[in-house]
């Protein structure tokens, strides 16, 4: 009996030990302190933006004044919320104090990640293709092939862009002191203090754009983005660094860039990129021509060649004849 | 997407194959080599598959075609006394594609080593005789092989602990034999700085992979010369998420298995101390895990020092 006292012994032994090794596999990110800017850059509303005319295309209304009764309901707001703080709402006041431009980055790759598989072929052979109109049907639409993904990154970063001049912008402009430096009664909650002005809230803007962009670019994610846009303002006002106020005008002025961007992706051509059979047999044919081997696809069965016509879709920094220039010239490629 | 399982199948087949006069061992059977007994065996494995299980969706892959592994893995046993065995297992594994663009890999996989121990033995009804076991083993990989490149990778890169409780009856030639095994697994690395799974993106390179359980059962008849039994093998994967429609297999994916079979093992008359032995299981059911045929054979050799 005393072997078996030793054996059993031994083996809940080996098994505490295991249990006690907990797997402990964090995101590098998961635990960065709150961002601490080096420059507040409040002259950012007169730099020069990529796609607006002028920072201020978009108009936002004064603040109502401090001495207003629905600041001071705001303010009480914040108070309130920081009063009683739930362990869930300090880590999202945490997550979103690293920095909300990372963390939607983050976001956007996890999206690129979650939408990056090629269909399977169907029965007869070929590939269906993603439907924007239907996105939640399989094939999911989009599919974030390295052309669209590329395009998505630089359309909300382009639209993230500006829509934070005009934030700067109207920041400068109307210079209303973040709720943590009006009143003393509120905290700066996991926050590094700044004296950067609060209205229109950064956090705010940010998700409006961004929550509008994705309307477009990940139809099927909108809930969510929603909800994570919702989340990002909360964090914001319990923070201390923002009004409800400041929230409101933010997000309004981040959907209006939004939809400046959304207009000219719809005219960009890359809705048009993957192109029809015949375009298809195009590119064979025309490379065939000029003495050259015509890419194909090694997959059974063949898959059709990733949104070839992206070549047209206008891009953001240069005109469509610098494009041509930069290709890189046939002479030295792979003839018949 | 079945290194660990070929691993785990070859270590079945392998350890229950030896039996040898003295008999020999496994970690899941119920054999145990003398005191100052030494068995040493090489056993090849061939395991192949055309379907798989995408989640709990089985398809083919055209772009696959049949994935097999092969591996040689040399096993030792030894009696530290009649009841005390310990066990070590190196494996040697080469994969291949036979259609598509992948390319197979090869190499050492994991070192295992088990010390197994016989903690009771008693009679049981009129004629029965019961055995209980107990093991404990730690497995690790033997080289930095890629972990990352399911179904090609040869196993899944983790440190591994593993218990195992083991209880065999015999009755005349009859017996039967239930053993289970739980397996503790290190988180593993691999060369990404992010990866998706289970429903988010993790931006480490670090991958918490699920433990498992790993049960098999032996029912035949056992002579001191031969032993011929029906086995049944299963794998069970606590957590860890289903491979997406048409995505590649992912180290920590939850990966189950059933599989059924049979094993042989044979002493020479001439030469005693020689054991042959053959396995072959089919998998019956999966979830992320090929619908794998395995087919073995190996030599034991067994000495007395």
């Amino acid at each position: 009996m005393k072997n078996i006292f030793y054996s059993l012994t031994g083996l809940m032994g080996l098994m505490l030990f295991a249990t006690a090794c907990q797997k402990d596999v964090s995101n590098r990110t998961s635990n960065l302190p709150a961002l601490q800017s080096s420059n507040l850059d409040l002259n950012a509303g007169t730099w020069k933006p990529v796609l607006l005319s002028r920072p201020d295309s978009f108009a936002v209304a004064a603040p109502v004044a401090t001495t207003s009764p629905l600041y001071v309901a705001d303010l009480f707001e914040i108070k309130a919320l920081q009063r009683s703080l739930t362990k869930d709402q300090e880590n999202s006041i945490k997550y979103w104090a690293a920095g909300g431009v990372l963390r939607w980055n983050e976001i956007m790759r996890g999206l690129v990640a979650k939408y990056n598989l090629p269909v399977v072929a169907s029965a007869d052979g070929t590939y269906a293709i993603p439907n924007a109109a239907n996105p939640l049907a399989y094939p999911l639409f989009p599919f974030t092939n390295p052309p669209y993904a590329a395009r998505a990154y630089a359309y909300i970063s382009a639209a993230q862009y500006d829509a934070l001049l005009a934030c700067w912008f109207y920041k400068t402009k109307y210079n209303r002191a973040a709720p943590y430096n009006f009143d003393s009664a509120v905290a700066a909650k996991f926050v590094n203090k700044t004296e950067l002005p609060s209205y229109p809230s950064e956090a705010a803007v940010l998700a409006g754009v961004t929550a509008e962009m994705m309307k477009l670019l990940f139809p099927g994610e909108i809930g969510n983005i929603q909800n994570i846009a919702v989340q990002s303002e909360q964090a914001a006002i319990m923070s201390g660094a923002a009004t409800r106020a400041d929230v409101t005008a933010g997000e309004a002025l981040g959907r209006q860039v939004a939809e400046l961007f959304i207009a000219r992706a719809r005219g960009d051509n890359a809705g048009k990129a993957v192109g029809t059979p015949t375009d298809w047999a195009n590119f064979v044919d025309v490379t065939k021509s000029q003495g050259l081997i015509p890419w194909y696809s090694l997959e059974t069965p063949q898959r059709p060649p990733m949104l070839p016509l992206f070549y047209k879709v206008k891009p953001f920094l240069f005109d469509s004849a610098t494009v041509v220039s930069l290709r890189p010239d046939s002479s030295s490629c792979c003839r018949i | 997407m079945k290194k660990k399982t070929l691993l785990h199948f070859s270590l079945a087949v392998a350890f229950s194959l030896v039996a040898v006069m003295a008999k020999s061992q496994t970690a899941d059977d119920a054999i145990m080599m003398g005191k100052k007994q030494w068995c040493n065996g090489l056993t090849y494995m061939y395991s192949s598959w055309k379907n798989y299980w995408e989640g709990t969706l089985k398809r083919e892959n055209l772009n696959l075609g049949t994935v097999s592994t092969q591996s040689v893995m040399f096993m030792s046993t030894y009696g530290i006394t009649n009841k005390l065995n310990a066990i070590v297992s190196v494996p040697y594994i080469w994969t291949h594609a036979s259609a598509g663009t992948l390319h197979g890999l090869k190499g050492f996989q994991d070192i295992e080593a088990d010390i197994k121990y016989e903690f009771l033995g008693t009679k049981l009804g009129k004629k029965g005789h019961l055995l209980l076991f107990v093991v404990g083993g730690i497995s690790t990989p033997l080289q930095n092989y890629e972990n990352d490149f399911l179904p090609m990778s040869i196993g899944m890169g983790s440190t591994n602990l593993i218990g195992r409780l083991t209880a065999d009856y015999q009755n005349g030639i009859f017996f039967a034999t239930a053993s289970s095994a739980f397996e503790w697994r290190s988180d593993v690395t691999i060369d990404r700085t992010s990866y998706y799974t289970g429903d988010q993106i993790h931006f480490t390179n670090k991958v918490d992979m699920p433990n498992q359980l790993n049960s098999n059962l032996f029912v035949g008849i056992r002579k001191p010369t031969l032993i011929v039994q029906a086995q049944l093998f299963n794998m069970y994967t606590f957590s860890g998420a289903d491979i997406r429609r048409n995505d590649m297999p992912f180290v920590s994916n939850q990966m189950n298995m059933t599989s059924v079979g049979g094993h042989v093992k044979y002493f020479f008359p001439f030469f005693p101390n020689l054991a042959v032995v053959a396995d072959a299981d089919f998998t019956v059911a999966g979830r992320n895990v090929g619908q794998s045929n395995m087919y073995s054979g190996g030599l034991y050799y067994v000495v007395s020092l």
